[in-house]
């Protein structure tokens, strides 16, 4: 999941440094320096000390399904799973779960009654409030203290310009963002024929319309949202994936993990 | 009346099929499904005016392809205004009786079109564009009749032969009392050996009070070569060339005999409207019959061949009434010069003959009356079918004088009433040696022949006289077209005269048979393919046979009255027994002259006749109002099309704005 930027007192030895002013002698190789009379000083790699929040859209958007798997379900499985990555790493991992604002937050920790915690939060917070996405990552950005890791499990079904503002928000406060846009196969793929009427899961806004115009207006708009939210970590360089719903779990976190290696 | 009717309603059964899929369309139209979503952030206004505009668009084209379907159908339809479409068949309930030229000339061919085949496809067209409610009947040449168009397999009996305009005007006539809205349509080149027929047909037209269209299928620039009287001598073969509105050159004549070439010329530098007199000689072979063509492309092919018979004889059927006892002489004698032309003499009593005998006999002679015959009065009574010759010889007895002046009373109304018994021994004169019967023979008093007892009163152009002036052979014709030679005295055996006992006797016979044969105009062994001729051999005691070039055709012709050939060629008709009779079967010569005109009738009854050419017939028959309705029906489907092709766009337009 990530890389720990300390070098600390582990075990595990990283690598060695030559010796410089103002290092500890008790930290010099002696066995090292008597093969080759250099004073180097040997590195180990620290364990831990990273802080990661996962962040959920719990917004009534997410409720929504065309299959047999919701977008939140899929969305709080994932999140359950990056959760128990990181505790296994003694990761310290926070949670949030927003909508309008911010509706759960559990601070993080690195214990195992973490994980406990974080799922007991997951399995209780139900998705049917508007959203508004981008003001809520604003106010979880305004609470982080230290730098961290945050993970970030939304359909962003919200203005792209106030993600933006929220997104900029959390790398303003040093945090190292993975986005994970969940979208559903209809969403993602849509395709309709026949008269329809629209009826907004979040709102209770309807709209009459054709198949053919709504899957070219949606096609269309969904591209232009996606791209711009793509644009828009490109430049704030955040780990953009998008996740669609008809995807195995698995698969879809090893590929997010195996991007995420790579990159490191 | 409605302004407006249809010639084939029926096709507006199609608009039920229309209702059906207009019901279709509002049942099969997609139901609204609500449908719960995630969001509807981008589905944005003008997505919904779109969606709107799609679906206008859609019920638009739906509305214009309904409405150009609709417009197909009314065109199928056909609409028409009552009062002037159709108005050249007076209206479009007419019975259409057509009558299409049967002659040959209607073979002329230009353009690889023939005249008859040009007005089939008129016929063809009229009935494609006539609606159901006019009937359209066509005259058949073989039965004589009209068949209801459409109903038969043969559209048309392709039969060339004789001018049969009168059968098909007496059948019309029939008809027409039962189709009160009959109209009459002749489709002729209306060519000068035509007319005749169609005048004469038309003759009484304004008693039948019905209207009458002449489509003049009359050829442009018309031309013709024909070739005729062909006749062979030895080894040498001539025939003649007729030219007509052309001149021939590098025309080859070839004569064929058995199928094989026998020998062939070149004709050049014939003048046009003259005759070439082409002689071709032969290779020598066996045979005697054959065929000399012309190698020529013309518009007239039917005329490009004529046949040959070296060996061919003509027949003169002579029936003689009267007692036959008396009358066998009269055979004998003729029976003495039957050598060139093949006499076929019969002998009947009053009571035995029956009209269809007298009818189907070239030449009637009359002689020695016992008693009044029914048959001789229905015979001299009516106009008959052929037989145009009697030779009429009145006894100077008084019992045989009554039915004689009956007989001729009801010939002749004003002729009979001075006859009378002239008790005076005469002796015939041969006046000069000009006159019609006697030509080339001396004129003297023939002195060892005595008359004792003769008819005076009886008028006539005397053809040979008496020494006293008195008529003793007189020439004369009736009112139904008859050419009487008649007679004044007995020709069989009597006791008013020894004519049968004097040398004369046989010579006078032969000469009046002959003037009247050369009167009639008919010669023995050329007939005209179709027409219908006297069958020389009818009520034959033999078997008589037929045939066309070495095939049997007819067992047994004896027991027709009339026979005609249609196939030009030659034929052998052979009595068992005898010596066989050749008969060339050709056109009419006269269908090959390239002159047309108009019938009189056009210009001469009171009745409707109009007068169109073919190539304006149909235009004529849809009539202007009908065109230029059908013109606007078009442009409005045109219109239809134009706007569903601009609708589709605009739905293109919106589907490509919407992405």
């Amino acid at each position: 999941m990530h890389k720990s930027p300390f070098h600390g007192f582990s075990s595990e030895f990283l690598e060695y440094r030559s010796y410089t002013p103002g290092d500890s002698s008790g930290r010099i190789d002696w066995r090292k320096y008597a093969k080759t009379e250099r004073a180097v000083i040997r590195l180990h790699e620290d364990e831990t000390n990273l802080i990661a929040h996962i962040l959920i859209d719990k917004s009534g958007s997410m409720a929504f399904s065309s299959g047999a798997v919701k977008k939140f379900d899929y969305a709080r499985t994932l999140a359950a799973s990056i959760a128990w990555i990181l505790i296994r790493q003694r990761d310290a991992v926070g949670f949030a779960a927003f909508d309008e604002k911010v509706r759960t937050y559990i601070p993080p920790r690195s214990t195992n009654i973490q994980l406990k915690t974080i799922i007991g939060a997951l399995d209780e917070i139900v998705a049917d409030s508007p959203t508004h996405c981008g003001a809520a990552i604003n106010t979880l950005a305004a609470g982080l203290r230290k730098r961290g890791l945050c993970i970030l499990i939304s359909d962003f079904f919200d203005n792209p310009d106030v993600i933006r503002q929220g997104l900029r928000h959390l790398r303003y406060k040093k945090q190292d963002v993975i986005l994970l846009h969940i979208l559903d196969t209809t969403e993602h793929l849509f395709k309709k024929k026949g008269s329809f009427r629209f009826r907004d899961i979040e709102t209770g806004q309807e709209l009459r319309m054709d198949g053919l115009t709504a899957t070219q207006y949606f096609t269309k708009g969904l591209s232009v949202h996606t791209e711009s939210i793509k644009g828009m970590c490109r430049e704030l360089k955040i780990d953009y994936e998008m996740i669609t719903t008809d995807e195995p779990f698995h698969k879809a976190l090893h590929r997010v993990l195996e991007k995420r290696s790579r990159l490191l | 009346m409605n302004a407006v009717s249809f010639f084939k309603p029926e096709f507006f059964w199609a608009l039920f099929f229309i209702l059906v899929i207009i019901l279709l369309h509002f049942f099969k139209r997609p139901r609204l499904t609500l449908l719960d979503f995630s969001t509807l952030r981008f589905f944005q206004a003008d997505a919904v005016s779109s969606s709107r505009n799609r679906k206008l668009y859609k019920i638009l084209q739906f509305i214009t392809r309904v409405l150009a379907v609709i417009t197909l159908i009314i065109l199928f339809a056909r609409p028409h205004d009552p009062r002037t479409a159709y108005s050249i068949f007076g209206n479009p309930q007419a019975s259409v009786y057509v009558w299409i030229d049967n002659t040959f000339s209607m073979e002329y061919t230009k353009d690889s079109l023939s005249c008859k085949y040009n007005a089939e496809t008129i016929v063809d067209s009229m009935h494609a564009i006539l609606p159901s409610t006019i009937k359209l009947w066509c005259f058949d040449h073989q039965s004589k009749e009209f068949y209801l168009y459409g109903s038969q397999q043969e559209l048309h009996s392709r039969f060339s032969g004789p001018c049969d305009i009168r059968e098909a005007v007496d059948r019309f006539v029939k008809e027409a009392q039962a189709h009160p809205d009959a109209v009459f349509t002749v489709f002729s080149d209306f060519q000068k050996s035509t007319l005749p027929a169609i005048d004469s047909a038309f003759e009484n037209w304004s008693t039948v009070k019905k209207p009458l269209i002449l489509v003049s299928c009359t050829p442009e620039l018309p031309w013709n070569y024909a070739l005729q009287n062909a006749a062979v001598l030895e080894n040498r073969v001539t025939a003649q060339i007729r030219t007509f509105n052309h001149t021939a050159d590098a025309v080859r004549a070839v004569v064929t005999m058995n199928g094989i070439n026998r020998g062939e010329t070149a004709v050049n530098g014939v003048k046009r409207d003259s005759i070439a007199t082409v002689s071709i000689e032969t290779m020598k072979g066996m045979e005697t019959d054959g065929l000399v063509s012309l190698d020529v492309n013309d518009p007239m092919s039917f005329d490009n061949k004529d046949c040959f018979s070296a060996d061919h004889r003509s027949t003169l059927r002579i029936d003689i009434v009267g007692d036959r006892t008396r009358n066998y002489v009269i055979s004998a004698a003729l029976n003495a010069v039957s050598e060139r032309d093949r006499y076929v003499i019969s002998l009947h009593n009053e009571s035995d003959v029956t009209y269809e005998m007298l009818d189907s006999s070239d030449i009637v002679i009359v002689n020695a009356l016992r008693s009044p015959s029914r048959a001789l009065d229905a015979f001299v009574t009516s106009k008959g079918t052929s037989c145009k010759s009697v030779v009429f010889c009145i006894s100077a007895s008084d019992s045989s004088l009554v039915w004689s002046r009956e007989l001729l009373a009801r010939a002749f109304t004003d002729n009979v009433r001075s006859m009378s018994i002239v008790h005076d021994t005469v002796y015939p004169v041969l006046p000069d040696t000009v006159s019609e019967l006697w030509k080339q023979f001396p004129s003297r008093v023939i002195n060892d022949l005595s008359i004792t007892r003769y008819v005076r009163g009886f008028s006539g152009r005397p053809l040979v006289t008496f020494k006293n002036n008195d008529p003793f052979v007189l020439f004369t014709e009736d009112t139904k077209g008859k050419n009487w030679v008649v007679l004044t005295t007995s020709a069989g055996i009597t006791d008013e005269n020894t004519l049968f006992q004097n040398a004369f006797y046989v010579p006078l016979l032969d000469r009046c048979i002959s003037f009247l044969n050369q009167k009639s105009r008919v010669s023995r062994t050329v007939w005209n393919a179709g027409e219908k001729y006297r069958n020389p051999f009818f009520r034959n005691d033999k078997r008589v046979s037929v045939y066309f070039e070495q095939t049997l055709i007819s067992d047994n012709i004896a027991a027709q009255q009339l026979i005609s050939f249609n196939e030009t060629g030659i034929y052998r008709i052979v009595p068992d027994g005898e010596f066989p009779v050749f008969v060339k079967v050709q056109p009419d010569p006269a269908e090959s002259v390239t002159l047309y005109g108009v019938p009189h009738i056009y210009s001469s009854v009171s009745s409707p006749v109009a007068h169109i050419e073919n190539t304006e017939f149909i235009d004529t028959v849809h009539g202007k109002a009908a065109s230029v309705r059908h013109i606007a029906l078009w442009i409005v489907l045109v219109l239809l099309l134009l706007s569903e092709f601009f609708l589709v766009r605009s739905t293109e337009h919106v589907e490509h704005s919407g992405k």
